[in-house]
């Protein structure tokens, strides 16, 4: 690819309109897979995959407990890596991606401490030990809900982009201390289920429905992002011609 | 199935309120996640068409003001 066509691209990028063409598709075939993935791993994870020999049945709650802590994280790299592009190319998609990834990120960054809390009371004996991995995650709870109050907080909406974009970024500081908490420091909490380098320590009776979840919650993930995405470039092209022809085209169906 | 019987899975040993409170909690998360997505689309586009309306009608029939003015 020449260098001009890379420009193009990366110009049509950060196109709300053609972006939004783009992912008129995506959304629907998304949302199915997610549905698919996520009922097909749910019945695998709680009725078919086997007991833990140690911790028995309660370690079904792996299977929503890791995809939702993987997911808070993901989606705060997103943001983070949406910041950086936003500020140095001041492109206008990346604020409407932090404002789309912002919702479920906190929500998912909650259900990840309060499943990780319910586990921990029958495998640990307490519904909460102040240990680093428990402590970085509520961090990055924090840090979500940081992003939101500082959003409510500025009007001006280029202001209010560059600081979102900015704590987004320095944010992700947090990322590799929640993932190596579990090595730097004494900890109650399990090391990691999942390793892209490393074959799992689990039989594959045990994984492979968690590898079923995992995708379930990133599709979902996807899903939803693009759809506020999309929701946030309705509101801010009102006035642009292409949204007016848009819902005439849509009126006319 | 890895249970004998309904109840079994139900009861998931002595776990089942932990494993089926984690796992109904995220199944309410996901759920208010897809409607507020879907509600907040909808309502985008609902408001667009309404704008569309007016702004066409508007056209349609100038103002008295302007009508009258000389």
């Amino acid at each position: 690819m020449t260098e001009s066509a890379l420009k193009r691209l990366w110009h049509k990028l950060g196109s709300p309109r053609w972006f939004f063409a783009l992912t008129t598709s995506w959304v629907t075939v998304l949302g199915w897979a997610a549905l698919a993935l996520l009922l097909w791993g749910s019945v695998w994870s709680l009725a078919f995959a086997p007991a833990d020999y140690q911790q028995g049945n309660s370690f079904r709650i792996m299977y929503v407990h890791v995809p939702a802590a993987m997911l808070a994280q993901s989606l705060y790299i997103g943001m983070g890596v949406a910041g950086f592009i936003g500020l140095v190319w001041r492109m206008k998609l990346t604020d409407v991606a932090i404002a789309a990834c912002l919702p479920l990120g906190t929500v998912v960054t909650a259900l990840a401490l309060f499943s990780g809390s319910i586990w921990g009371r029958p495998t640990w004996g307490s519904w909460w030990e102040w240990d680093g991995r428990t402590v970085s995650t509520l961090v990055l709870f924090f840090l979500y809900v940081g992003i939101y109050a500082l959003r409510e907080a500025i009007a001006d909406s280029d202001l209010r982009a560059r600081a979102s974009a900015l704590m987004a970024m320095v944010g992700t500081i947090n990322i590799p201390i929640i993932k190596y908490s579990v090595e730097w420091w004494n900890t109650l909490h399990q090391p990691a289920s999942f390793s892209l380098m490393e074959k799992p320590a689990m039989p594959s009776e045990m994984w492979a429905p968690l590898l079923v979840m995992v995708m379930g919650f990133y599709s979902f993930a996807a899903f939803t992002v693009l759809l506020r995405m999309r929701t946030e470039i309705l509101h801010r092209e009102i006035n642009a011609r292409w949204v007016r022809d848009w819902i005439q085209g849509k009126e006319s169906h | 199935m890895y249970f004998d019987s309904f109840e079994a899975l139900l009861q998931m040993g002595k776990h089942g309120f932990y494993v089926w409170s984690a796992w109904g909690s995220t199944a309410l998360v996901l759920l208010l996640s897809w409607l507020s997505a879907r509600a907040g689309f909808n309502g985008a586009a609902r408001r667009l068409q309404q704008q569309l309306l007016l702004s066409e009608r508007e056209a349609q029939q100038p103002s008295m003001e302007r009508n009258e003015s000389p």
